[in-house]
């Protein structure tokens, strides 16, 4: 049976006109990102903003203590 | 054998390696299924944008060529419902995808294929459609039996049925053997 069907042989040519359409479309697009990298993008500016926060807190919790001790050694 | 890897990155060097070795096979198995020139060309055109936009999520459980042949399946069939949908508009929208995917007779595929071929092509699409995809593959593109499987989303046994089925058919017509 597969020698009767190896009759199926005819190739048709890739032309030029296709190969450049094909090979110039790809210049065109760019590969879509896996999703792994989008997640961590993700996760490293949340992990950013969290750390930048928590500075923020501390550096305020920070300057209400100097302000009470201050406030404490007036009075 | 392109690297996957740089494809990722988006390497034009290792695309065209990719075309080259894959846009024949991808072109004559979209033409036998198709049957027009114009039309297997714009098929194959949309299956490189495809690789591109998707070689990132490509997880390699297959090979690359499986996942290419899965995606000009997935390509022709896709243009054969529009097609055969804009064809039969009008008359019951319901019953549409029910319908069996019918590939025309181009001039262009009579003048192409010698006599024999064209009536074994002949043959082959006269069987119910996965039939016809899985001779296609096993016929034209010398696919083990995995690989149509991995291609056509099915299991291999479904493939020796499919296979053994339109074998079956096949022979029952044999006009090509006289």
């Amino acid at each position: 049976m597969k020698a009767d069907l190896t009759l199926l042989k005819t190739r048709i040519p890739v032309s030029d006109e296709l190969r450049a359409r094909c090979l110039d479309q790809q210049s065109g697009i760019k590969p879509a990102r896996s999703n792994w990298l989008i997640a961590a993008s993700f996760l490293v500016l949340i992990s950013l903003n969290v750390a930048a926060c928590l500075f923020v807190i501390k550096q305020q919790q920070g300057t209400r203590v100097t302000y009470l001790n201050n406030f404490e050694s007036y009075e | 054998m392109p690297n996957i890897e740089l494809l990722r990155l988006g390497s034009e060097r290792e695309f065209k390696k990719l075309f080259e070795l894959y846009s024949p096979r991808i072109l004559n198995t979209a033409f036998y299924l198709l049957g027009n020139r114009q039309d297997v060309e714009d098929v194959t055109q949309e299956v490189f944008k495809s690789v591109v936009v998707g070689v990132a999520s490509f997880k390699a459980e297959s090979s690359i060529q499986t996942w290419m042949y899965r995606i000009t399946l997935n390509k022709c069939n896709e243009f054969l419902r529009t097609k055969n949908r804009k064809k039969r508009k009008g008359i019951m929208i319901g019953i549409v995808d029910s319908q069996p995917l019918i590939t025309e007779e181009t001039p262009e595929l009579v003048h192409i294929l010698k006599e024999a071929e064209w009536l074994l092509w002949k043959q082959i699409h006269a069987l119910p459609e996965k039939q016809r995809l899985a001779m296609t593959l096993f016929a034209m593109d010398d696919l083990s039996y995995q690989e149509i499987a991995a291609a056509m989303n099915i299991s291999v046994s479904a493939i020796e049925s499919l296979l053994f089925r339109a074998r079956t058919q096949l022979k029952k017509y044999k006009p090509y053997e006289s």
